[in-house]
């Protein structure tokens, strides 16, 4: 019959859960991470559920100029004074082109993701992102995850 | 504990925290470029990089063991990497056992022989080894796609 292994069950599953609440409701996504994650965003390094959570939500700005949100700082009783750039995008789609999942010495599952996104009505660009996900308590959360725009790829 | 502790330690866990970050990344980009020469110009002594029980995905096509390893990268034709990108973060591990483990991803190009150029991304598992002297990093997981994998 030739079913899927358990982790590419359960990475698959993740990743559609992943984009569907990235797509259509992104506040949610906190539920995903933990105080131990981390997010590398581009380049930028987020640290914990909160950093990462402010990090991927709606960005508080008017409206869109040149490209880019106003800054956001944010000071918490544990972190330094942090200036976080929320993403400047309302709307947002994925669309996945292929992943790949393995299980990690130490029963993690990493899954890699490659795909295409459109932001609100800017033209459509490739994408790569991988996730590291661990079990706790019976749920699966994410405790590193890297995102990356194929800026280069005009295809 | 006193609340200036409590700051003191949270201070001392932060300073700690980058520091080993820091440290990991470095030693995650090294053994990058260590990899990809060796894929270039070394072929036959790229698994060595690989841990024994190690897996690669391949754009698609999942190779598992040192064996099969082996045989996959002598099969693959002569590569010229070019590495554009690369973000790096170290694992948490919370086992009493665990050993540094840094999670690793490349992009750039590649151009195989006898084949067009493509955009490639790579993930990697990365465990370390230590040793008295020093310390080994090894592929525990790797994973590779053609950016452009559905039209290639």
């Amino acid at each position: 019959m030739g079913d899927k292994p358990i982790w590419e069950q359960i990475g698959s599953s993740f990743i559609q859960h992943y984009y569907q609440l990235f797509d259509n409701d992104r506040t949610q996504l906190g539920a995903i991470y933990i105080d131990a994650s981390c997010l590398t965003w581009e380049g930028q390094q987020f640290q914990g559920k909160a950093a990462i959570v402010e990090k991927l939500s709606v960005s508080k700005s008017q409206g869109r100029a040149a490209g880019s949100s106003f800054p956001i700082l944010l000071v918490t009783a544990h972190c330094p004074l942090f200036l976080l750039q929320s993403l400047p995008f309302q709307k947002i789609q994925h669309s996945i082109t292929a992943q790949d999942h393995q299980p990690t010495p130490d029963s993690c599952i990493i899954s890699m993701v490659v795909g295409q996104l459109k932001a609100d009505e800017d033209p459509i660009m490739g994408f790569h992102q991988m996730f590291l996900l661990k079990n706790i308590n019976d749920a699966w959360v994410c405790t590193n995850d890297m995102f990356r725009l194929a800026l280069h790829n005009f295809g | 504990m006193k609340a200036s502790e409590r700051r003191e330690c949270w201070g001392l866990l932060l300073m700690d925290f980058k520091t080993y970050v820091d440290q990991a990344c470095r030693a995650a980009e090294e053994f990058v470029n260590i990899y990809y020469e060796t894929m270039d110009k070394r072929r036959r002594a790229l698994i060595r990089l690989y841990l024994d029980k190690a897996t690669l995905i391949w754009n698609g096509n999942v190779v598992t063991g040192l064996e099969a390893l082996n045989n996959f990268f002598e099969m693959l034709p002569s590569s010229e990497f070019q590495v554009n990108m690369l973000d790096c973060q170290p694992v948490h591990e919370q086992a009493t056992q665990a050993q540094t483990t840094v999670l690793v991803v490349t992009s750039g190009t590649v151009k195989f022989d006898g084949n067009k150029q493509h955009f490639f991304n790579q993930t990697f598992l990365l465990t370390a080894q230590s040793t008295p002297n020093n310390t080994v990093w090894k592929i525990a997981s790797d994973c590779f796609r053609f950016q452009d994998w559905a039209s290639s």
